[in-house]
């Protein structure tokens, strides 16, 4: 059966399955023996340059040209490593011979240099960024590099010529550490070995195994244990989960252990004096050894089997297997997973085995299917289970069809069953098989994918650009919007704004705006940021249009300098904060004169900043109300000014300047309003001199009452005079003052004024108002005849009150007495009422 | 007279949400801290959250912001303030004084309700940069009772319309886009002015960043309607003459309390009173024309002195019942019948002598009835009396209002007798009216003036006037406005004052709030508003946006939202209740701030 084909058994039950997944798309013509080569895990792509070491040095060249392929050899780019760039830091310009090639967890390219200069590039060959592993390493050079998986993060070890190792463990925060010095001598071999969180180097120099971490001092020797001592490691290989290690003698032995050395699980004799080209691990459970066509595969309990192969070739080590790239055709390497051995395996009576069994014969419409139903009938979720997850593993869609379609069929014999794990199964494969596809060249395994994760697998996608693809699998999944579409398009525009294109600045904007629309999400912020620093200011300033948060659309705008249009949105967002923001800003880059005549054209700001002038900065304020030649507006400020200070010639001089504006805004109204009141301050100030009081911040009525109170009644007669006071306001005036003063005799000569203006009810009522009841009694009689009677009441005079209210005849009258009556008027209570009740009264 | 109240919406959610928000802020400064509080917003704080509240999230002492920094107590010390110039120049002072005494005091600034960018920036001047932690605290509309929210922006009136600084338009936008997250969008929208038309926008730009699932809710509001004060100025420059109005003329109503003095509670110091419909009592009269309060009460006030008889009568069991269930409502109740009638009691004693004429002066101003020589003359009167400065600014408004503007020899003798009386520098205080329109006089003399106001482009009066507010264009004055709307209701047909059923009954007849009249004629109409409606608000300043459902999709229930940009009267409130009984609506007024005619004016005085 072709689904077993490619099995290999390797002791029992254990079985190794080698088939093809690509072939390769750069033709047959490459030697992959002539290259330098380096592939990312997780099918990541293949970095190549050729190897300058196996040709001799005819001139240097200085610039090696490195390719980029996806794993199914498609050519992403091609580059040649310009130093010019990373020198250009130093002042100095030296060219670095490349050593290294690595891929990081971003899948960044990483070069290490002899010089100890590690640049990254991306999968485009665009610059990314660079550093030094450390002046020794600089100046001694390096012999030999290594790019390894830390924490976290991707580290980068080098060995100097000195024998010194220096390691930074985070390529993005470089960090240089170094490490113990090691002994003089060759270096056969070496590896960086994670433990935990520290990484340790494993280094073989002559017949001695050395670890060496960074706590302590010197390095600690290792003592494997070889069937035969005395030979020296010559190639060393650490498991992917950095818990295995195999170590390869001069003598062609083959020594599997745990990483630390202490636990050997087995010794294999290559039989072969020859140092393989390659020495990796197929998962955890075998290594593989690979010479020039020959591929062994060593598993840990010590069985071995060969494969040829038909070129030479390049292990990718990943954490459940090798891939092999040819140069025609690139096959995985890996361990059939137990779940598919006991289901697809020969003569297999495990439940997901007896389903399949039964599947297939349901479809032949054979009634076996029942007998192997009948036998399984206990254990189907198990056996559903089981056919589901050997789909997962399964390469081929047809062989996944099969097993789902085993996996259903059983399932539907569970009503109950959680539907969720098949659901996720085929989904998941769906989108496995769709970056599996050669035009896309990714070559994941199930549980490669598992460990990468949905969005991890996203962003790699949308990282080599394949924005529809990653597109399609968001909404296929039904990814939240945030961190699915919107995130997509977002990248999709950041890349678009970088790429060179005929087409207008406008149109790209609309292009853009046009798939993005107004996905939540979705930041023009970002994307025109990313434009701006492409160099593209005129489709970041069109992009930005399409920002609908002003706050973030002003600030972009301003860093662009698009002072004007920052101010019109801030303006059109009616959020005045945001307004003041560029204003200010606009104030500290212009000139004081250019920012005056900017803002005029902007009425609102010009409000808003004459506001803010208004308490911080009052010559500002003067400044742009002469701009404007408002005369009036000058001339309030004045009049504000004026009030402001308390010295008497300031004042003066305020007031007179403010006329002169009046005068000039032909302000008539104010213009005479204020000469009123430079006059009246000259009187306050004269008067002040006088008596020694203060008068100068009263009104003109202030001024005359306190003149009154104080008995300076020719003193307040000029002013009346002065100020052609109506004679109603200054009989008030006088009312009301002698009242207060209590001048009773000085209001009775009023009194008998025969020209009095305002009748007696105001003489009553200052009376009663200073509690002078007898005073006011006095006036009550002479008031007007309608209001007499309440006048009467108000100053207790009741007995009066009713004789007049009984001559006027007038009942309400009556009333109005009757109801002032307290307890003690019993009398005139009853009076009263006999009076109410005569009817020719009227009403 | 309260309205319908079966529609559901709970408004007291607002205040939770407030006071969440607080004591998050609150909870930024962990443990045990003092809180200084400015001035304008202790009645808001008050509403949001009590005392006990305060303690429960480690708030020990409370002081008002002043000068003089209180003592250091806790090693922790909370600001809530505004951001005013005045009142962070005095939190600077505060801090550095604090500073040098006690270097480990942590100080952190709330600023309510933004913090706005130039905050940072006088801080940073001030050398505070890092010794002070900055937030924010941004309420939303607080419920002063089941159907009046306020935002207590008292300053909004002079910042926008005056100064032309429309940012608490944004505020209002998010605190009204707080009730459409709670209750749905809002299908019908009706904004007139500039403050509004900035509301709708801001609300608009909010509405795109909000995510689009919450329109399929069911609203629960119907309509929206939002106008500025200066659609209507005339309403509150007349005397209120509703009860809880009069309060407000009287003893001044601050976030829904008042604060009656010693006189009017029957004790020595003052008392303050909330004032909402959870009182009964209060709930029947607020609504109601003063001059039928006090019938109302002593009828009230009798029902229950014969229930207290009756008890004399009562069997040792009824007695038992009696003193478990009723006694104590009565005698709640006879003791807010008490107040209400001391207080009316203390209205009518302190009424102007001349209260009638001041009052038919009013009303003939706003009817045309009398001519403007009588209501100069009483002016006059009132100038020479040396009435208060608002007074006499409020009935010269009035005056000027009325007559469509005033020719310059009246303006400039009353101009010029009012400075006699309050003094040259509010020459300010009459230029600050005049750009609000409150104040208008024609200028005659148009060759020195006129030209200058055709050129308006180089007149920066001129265009704050334009920024500001949109003058209205000749011919279409108050009074013809008035026309149009028809507020001056038919001085033939009677308006029985006790049994309302128009809401011209707050001015006697006289005059009907713009507001009630619109939101009136828009709700007449089932569905879109009507193109008359719309042509009509032309004759208003400013300018119309108007919304309407798509056909076919939810309506809701008759729920109608009213904002008021610059401040709400509470005749306006009582106009609307009316509205809302005889329309068959919930009505919900929200506003800056609930507002009367002495603080209208006294906003623009200048200081």
């Amino acid at each position: 059966m072709a689904l077993i084909s490619d099995w290999t058994q390797l002791g029992d039950d254990v079985f190794y399955r080698k088939h093809e997944v690509y072939s390769m798309d750069w033709g047959g013509g490459i030697n992959l023996a002539d290259f330098m080569v380096a592939s990312a895990p997780y099918g990541g792509p293949l970095a190549l340059t050729r190897d300058e070491s196996r040709f001799t040095k005819t001139h240097q060249t200085g610039k090696p040209l490195i390719f980029i392929f996806s794993s199914s050899g498609k050519k992403i780019s091609s580059f040649k490593i310009d130093p010019s760039a990373v020198y250009f830091v130093d002042k100095k310009w030296t060219s670095g011979f490349l050593l290294t090639l690595g891929w990081s967890r971003g899948e960044d390219l990483v070069c290490v240099q002899e010089d100890g200069a590690v640049l990254l590039y991306d999968m485009f060959g665009n610059y990314q960024h660079t550093f030094n592993m450390g002046q020794e390493a600089k100046d001694t050079h390096i012999q030999s590099s290594q790019v390894f998986t830390s924490y976290r993060e991707t580290g980068v070890a080098v060995l100097t010529k000195s024998n010194r190792i220096f390691m930074v463990n985070n390529i993005h925060e470089p960090k240089t550490r170094k490490y113990p010095d090691l002994p003089g001598g060759t270096v056969n071999c070496w590896c960086v070995v994670r433990e935990e969180r520290h990484s340790n180097v494993l280094v073989s120099q002559g017949r001695d195994l050395l670890l060496l971490n960074h706590i302590d001092e010197r390095p600690q020797a290792l003592y494997p244990q070889w069937n035969e001592p005395g030979g020296s490691v010559v190639e060393m290989a650490v498991s992917s989960n950095s818990r295995h290690i195999a170590l390869l003698s001069d003598s062609g032995k083959l020594w599997i252990g745990s990483s630390d050395i202490r636990i050997k699980y087995c010794e294999y004799d290559a039989k072969s004096q020859v140092k393989p080209r390659q020495l990796a691990w197929c998962g955890t459970g075998a290594v593989v050894l690979l010479w020039e066509v020959t591929l062994e595969v060593v598993s840990v309990n010590g069985e071995a089997t060969s494969y040829y192969l038909d070129s030479s070739s390049h292990l990718a080590q990943e954490a459940d297997g090798v891939r092999v790239v040819g140069s025609t055709c690139h096959d995985l390497l890996q361990k059939v997973p137990q779940v598919v051995v006991d289901t697809l395996g020969i003569g297999s009576m495990a439940p997901g085995a007896l389903l399949l069994d039964a599947s297939k014969r349901f479809q032949e419409r054979s009634t076996q299917a029942n007998d192997c139903l009948d036998m399984i009938k206990d254990s189907m979720e198990e056996a559903v289970n089981q056919c589901l997850q050997a789909a997962q593993h399964q390469y081929q869609p047809q062989a996944q069809k099969m097993l789902l379609r085993a996996a259903l069929f059983g399932k539907s014999f569970i009503p109950e069953m959680n539907p969720e794990p098949c659901k996720k199964t085929i989904f998941t494969l769906r989108v496995l098989n769709a970056v599996r596809d050669h035009r896309v060249g990714l070559p994941l395994t199930w549980s490669q994918m598992e460990h990468l994760t949905l969005p991890v697998l996203l962003d790699r996608l949308v990282h080599r650009r394949f924005f529809p693809l990653a597109l399609e699998i968001a909404n296929f999944l039904k990814i939240p919007e945030t961190d699915g579409t919107s995130r997509i398009l977002a990248h999709w525009a950041c890349f678009k704004v970088l790429q060179p294109s005929q087409k207008s600045d406008e149109h790209i904007a609309k292009e853009i705006n046009s798939k993005l629309g107004y996905t939540p999400g979705i930041s023009y912020t970002d994307i025109a940021n990313r434009a701006d620093q492409a160099g593209r200011k005129q489709l970041a300033i069109k992009l930005i249009e399409y920002e609908c948060r002003a706050k973030e659309q002003v600030l972009v705008l301003m860093r662009l300098g698009e002072d004007q249009t920052a101010l019109r949105r801030a303006l059109q967002s009616g959020d005045t904060d945001l307004i003041y923001t560029v204003l200010c800003r606009l104030r500290q880059k212009l000139s004081s004169g250019d920012f005056l005549m900017l803002i005029r054209n902007f009425p609102v700001a010009q409000a808003l900043h004459m506001r803010s002038c208004q308490d911080l900065d009052t010559e500002q304020l003067r400044d742009i109300l002469v701009q404007e030649d408002d005369f009036l507006g000058q001339g309030l400020l004045r009049v504000k000014e004026a009030y402001n200070s308390s010295r008497a010639d300031t004042r003066l001089a305020a007031l007179q300047g403010a006329a002169e504006l009046f005068r000039r805004a032909k302000h008539e109204t104010h213009l005479q309003m204020t000469e009123e009141q430079i006059k009246l301050y000259r009187w306050q100030i004269r008067l002040e001199e006088n008596q020694q009081k203060p008068y100068t911040d009263k009104s003109l009525h202030d001024t005359i009452h306190h003149l009154l109170l104080d008995g300076q009644i020719k003193e307040a007669e000029k002013l009346r005079t002065e100020f052609k006071i109506s004679e109603k306001r200054y009989w008030w005036l006088r009312v009301v003052a002698h009242a207060q003063a209590g001048h009773w005799d000085e209001l009775a000569a009023l009194a008998k004024n025969k020209k009095n203006p305002i009748g007696f009810e105001p003489f009553v009522e200052v009376c009663l108002k200073t509690g002078n009841k007898l005073e006011a009694q006095k006036y009550a009689s002479r008031v007007k005849e309608e209001n007499k009677v309440s006048c009467l009441i108000k100053c207790g005079l009741l007995e009066e009150a009713t004789k007049i209210a009984h001559e006027q005849r007038s009942a309400s009258s009556l009333a109005e007495v009757l109801a002032a009556c307290g307890p003690q008027h019993q009398a005139l209570q009853s009076r009263l009422q006999q009076l109410l009740s005569d009817p020719s009264l009227k009403s | 007279m309260s309205p319908p109240q079966s529609l559901g919406l709970d408004v007291e959610i607002l205040r939770r949400l407030s006071s969440d928000r607080l004591v998050r802020v609150l909870e930024d400064a962990p443990g045990a801290k003092d809180l200084i509080i400015d001035g304008d917003l202790m009645k808001m704080l008050d509403r949001i959250a009590g005392a006990t509240l305060l303690r429960s999230h480690g708030v020990d002492k409370m002081y008002r912001l002043e000068r003089v920094p209180p003592p250091v107590q806790s090693s922790q010390r909370v600001y809530l303030v505004r951001p005013s110039l005045l009142q962070l120049k005095i939190l600077a002072d505060h801090v550095h004084s604090d500073h040098a005494a006690h270097p480990d005091l942590h100080v952190h600034v709330v600023v309510v309700p933004r913090l706005v960018s130039w905050v940072t920036g006088l801080l940073e001047e001030e050398g505070l940069y890092g010794a002070l932690t900055l937030h924010e605290f941004c309420p939303d509309f607080i419920p002063l009772d089941d159907d009046l929210l306020s935002l207590e922006m008292t300053s909004f009136f002079r910042d926008a319309f005056l100064e032309g600084d429309f940012s608490g338009c944004v505020d209002v936008a998010r605190a009204i886009n707080t009730l459409q997250g709670l209750f749905g969008q809002i299908p019908y929208v009706l904004a007139h002015g500039r403050a509004a038309k900035a509301v709708v926008n801001t609300l608009d730009l909010l509405n795109n960043q909000n995510s689009p699932k919450k329109t399929s809710q069911m609203p629960e509001i119907s309509h929206l309607f939002i106008f500025d004060r200066d659609a209507d100025y005339v309403t509150p420059l007349l005397t209120q003459l509703t009860y809880e109005g009069a309060l407000d003329d009287h003893f001044g109503i601050n976030a829904g309390v008042v604060e009656f003095p010693g006189e009017v509670v029957g004790q020595d110091a003052p008392r303050k009173v909330p004032l909402n419909s959870k009182d009964t009592i209060y709930d029947n009269i607020r609504n109601k024309h003063f001059a039928s309060v006090s019938s109302y009460l002593i009828t009230k006030a009798k029902e229950v002195n014969a229930k207290k008889e009756q008890a004399q009568n009562m069997t040792a069991s009824q007695m038992k019942d009696f003193v478990a269930n009723e006694l104590r409502t009565l005698q709640s109740c006879h003791a807010t019948l008490a107040l209400h009638l001391r207080a009316c009691e203390s209205i009518t004693k302190s009424v102007k002598q001349d209260f009638e004429t001041q009052l038919t002066t009013e009303h003939g101003l706003v009817t045309g009835a009398s001519n403007a020589g009588q209501a100069r003359k009483f002016l006059k009167n009132c100038l020479a009396r040396m009435q208060p400065l608002t007074d006499n600014l409020r009935l010269f408004c009035l005056y000027s209002l009325t007559q469509d503007g005033l020719s310059p020899k009246d303006y400039k003798q009353l101009a010029s007798q009012m400075l006699a009386a309050h003094g040259h520098k509010h020459l300010i205080t009459l230029n600050n009216l005049r750009q609000l329109n409150l104040l208008c006089a024609t200028e005659s003399s148009a060759s020195s003036t006129g030209v200058n106001r055709d050129s308006s482009g180089t007149n920066i009066q001129g265009r704050l006037a334009q920024v500001t507010s949109l003058l209205p264009k000749k011919g279409q004055g108050w009074r013809a406005a008035a026309k149009r709307l028809r507020l001056i209701p038919d001085p033939d047909k009677t308006i029985d004052l006790h049994n309302p059923s128009d809401p011209s009954y707050v001015f006697n007849g006289a005059y009907t709030p713009v507001m009630a009249k619109v939101v009136g004629e828009a709700l007449s109409v089932r569905g879109a508003f009507t193109q008359t409606l719309l042509d009509s608000l032309k004759v208003l300043p400013g300018t119309t946006i108007s919304r309407a459902a798509p056909p076919g999709s939810p309506v809701g229930p008759h729920v109608a939202l009213v904002v008021m940009m610059g401040g709400v009267t509470y005749t306006e409130v009582a106009a609307l209740r009316l509205l809302a009984v005889t329309s068959g609506t919930r009505i919900i007024v929200a506003s800056t701030s609930t507002i009367n005619g002495d603080q209208l004016v006294s906003g623009v005085v200048h200081k």
